[in-house]
């Protein structure tokens, strides 16, 4: 008997190599077998991947079940018991998340253990534990401000006090933070939808880095003279050149780039007389960096090499994840029975490192934070819920509060 | 080596989010479509040859797709574009009534020159249409384009489209074409395509991703 399942599912992780695809029980069994008698894991690949991709394919609770009904079987040995009891485990402590979310799921689970525990075996059941998950419910909430302090509070948007490096730090603090919050579910939702629907934790991100690229023309454009325009400008060509870059932090960066390239900025012919050739130098490269030429192969190669701290242009893996979901089907076979394992091999890989990348935080955080974050113009109650409820969130120009007034409002033109 | 094509055309797809941009574009290059790539260089990066009165038209086309809500990000597409596909989904009255805020968009940011059609996709949805084809036929007056009702499931309209903008591109740039006719070795772009090959291809080199 036992001989027979280790045979059986050699057979299978061949086909499964050889053909790219499985059903979803093989790769439930394939998880079951990965882990051995004293529940250790051989080959965590194949695990994590199931347990992060299966919501493609299956409610989370539907695995859940299917679980539950293994444990059940008459031909279940007390080895696969002990496997079922292991596997939940590993399930919970890497993607806690999902069992706080999902009351369901966690209703499931606590279900499957009752069961395990009522079998009378040595209590694998123990292993078993999502009451001391931590909430991510809270952690995850959008936060606000009360908006009747904020009217009173006046609030300087310059940041004249800080130097380019504190800027920098300043900025990937917020917005690290902010992509620290998303998560798979986020992205899961994000595709399926191809675009945010009811994604408040993603939308967030996004509005923050418009909000950052808006922000960076009206710092420019608020400035009466073409030499206080470019010394602004050259300021922001140093944050993004000496730190950001530094910090690997290419999101911001691209936020920067994108703002300073913005065509509100970019005509300004004199404004650009202003700056030395060197920093317009600087500007050239750094835009060459994250240009989409070759579908972003420059910026791909240097993330690729960087190591420790980076932060990733949230929208080009966006984009990546939107493509090969379209691109590819879910299901190798009409019927519906074989997962495509290329597929989700190809979405797993992006997932993955964007999980990893939260699990990596920068080395160096700003002091006095809180309060300087906080006079961030787009950290303020009103934007943000404007925002969320705008009912024209395809439009950007709608639903960005900080979008500089269009220059025939302006008077005369700056030049 | 023998060049494959004569003239480089870089083609657009802008429209709000599911509209079924990808859909279109997967379903003109053939799902041609490596799956190698994916980590290495992206996914979206789709080339195919026309041959269009006796030119060989190879078309480099760009979607935005998942992108949408990053201003800055798009507006980098836009300038080096040629031809644009402005599209959006006979199910969805709002995507069609932001088309007008794709077209300003246009307007603003890409060259002066730039060739736009309009896409009405999905017409195989008939029974959830929620624009009806006279209003689509309107736009596109209005704005003097040329209007496409076409379906990326059943494939209808596709080849067309594609083959139309690529003509009205070709059209624009006659001028440019005749030199090309005179002295074929001074290709209209090409150095620029072979660049970012390399590029492509030394990122792919570089970086062979491997999953298991």
């Amino acid at each position: 008997m036992k001989s027979g399942r280790r045979e059986e599912q050699r057979v299978t992780e061949e086909k499964m190599e050889s053909e790219q695809s499985a059903t979803v029980e093989e790769l439930v069994e394939a998880c079951l077998n990965a882990f051995d008698d004293e529940g250790s894991l051989k080959d965590a690949s194949l695990v994590r991947m199931f347990l992060m991709m299966h919501p493609w394919y299956l409610p989370s609770s539907d695995l859940a079940m299917k679980l539950l009904h293994r444990s059940q079987g008459d031909n279940c040995s007390t080895k696969l018991r002990m496997q079922i009891c292991h596997l939940v485990k590993y399930w919970i402590s890497e993607f806690p998340a999902e069992f706080d979310l999902n009351p369901d799921l966690a209703d499931k689970i606590r279900g499957l253990r009752d069961l395990l525990s009522q079998g009378g075996d040595e209590n694998p059941s123990c292993l078993i534990d999502i009451e001391s998950l931590p909430s991510y419910e809270w952690k995850r909430q959008v936060t606000q401000r009360n908006p009747s302090v904020l009217k009173k509070r006046k609030v300087s948007l310059l940041f004249d006090h800080l130097d380019s490096c504190e800027l920098a730090e300043h900025l990937t603090y917020l917005e690290y933070k902010s992509f620290c919050k998303i998560l798979f579910q986020d992205y899961h939702s994000f595709v399926m939808h191809g675009c945010t629907v009811d994604n408040p934790v993603l939308e967030r991100f996004i509005t923050l880095f418009n909000s950052v690229s808006q922000w960076i023309q009206i710092m420019v454009l608020s400035k009466p003279t073409a030499p206080q325009r470019a010394a602004v400008i050259s300021h922001f060509i140093r944050v993004a050149q000496q730190k950001l870059l530094q910090l690997q932090n290419f999101n911001t960066l691209m936020a920067v780039v994108g703002g300073l390239s913005n065509s509100s900025i970019a005509r300004l012919k004199d404004t650009q007389e202003h700056i030395s050739s060197e920093t317009r130098k600087a500007f050239r490269d750094l835009t060459e960096l994250v240009t989409s030429c070759g579908n972003y192969s420059k910026y791909r190669r240097r993330f690729s090499e960087s190591v420790g701290f980076r932060f990733p242009i949230l929208g080009v893996h966006l984009k990546d994840l939107i493509a090969v979901h379209v691109a590819l089907p879910d299901w190798v076979d009409p019927e519906r029975t074989r997962v495509n394992l290329a597929k989700t091999q190809q979405l797993y890989a992006i997932l993955q490192e964007l999980a990893q990348i939260q699990a990596t935080p920068p080395t160096s955080t700003p002091t006095q934070t809180s309060s300087i974050c906080s006079r961030f113009p787009w950290t303020n109650s009103t934007q943000r819920r404007r925002s969320i409820s705008c009912p024209c969130k395809e439009n950007p120009a709608l639903s960005s509060p900080l979008l500089p007034a269009p220059p025939q409002a302006l008077g005369p033109l700056p030049r | 080596m023998a060049k494959q094509y004569d003239v480089l055309f870089r083609l657009l797809l802008l429209g709000d989010s599911g509209v079924g941009k990808t859909c279109l574009l997967c379903r003109f290059t053939d799902n041609e479509f490596h799956s190698s790539h994916i980590s290495t260089i992206g996914v979206d990066f789709k080339m195919k040859t026309l041959e269009i009165d006796g030119i060989k038209v190879r078309i480099q086309i760009w979607d935005t797709a998942g992108q949408e809500r990053y201003q800055t990000i798009t507006k980098q597409y836009y300038r080096r574009a040629q031809g644009i596909f402005l599209v959006y989904d006979i199910t969805s009255e709002r995507s069609f009534q932001h088309i007008m805020k794709w077209a300003s968009d246009v307007d603003e940011y890409a060259p002066d020159k730039v060739q736009k059609i309009l896409i009405g996709n999905k017409s195989d949805e008939e029974q959830k249409r929620q624009v009806p084809k006279m209003h689509g036929d309107k736009l596109a007056k209005t704005y003097g384009m040329d209007f496409f009702e076409t379906s990326a499931c059943t494939n209808y309209n596709i080849k067309e489209s594609f083959t139309r903008l690529t003509e009205l591109v070709l059209q624009a740039n006659r001028k440019e074409l005749d030199g090309l006719r005179v002295s074929i070795n001074e290709d209209l772009g090409i150095a620029d395509l072979e660049d970012e090959e390399d590029q492509c291809e030394s990122a792919a080199n570089t970086q062979k991703a491997c999953w298991c």
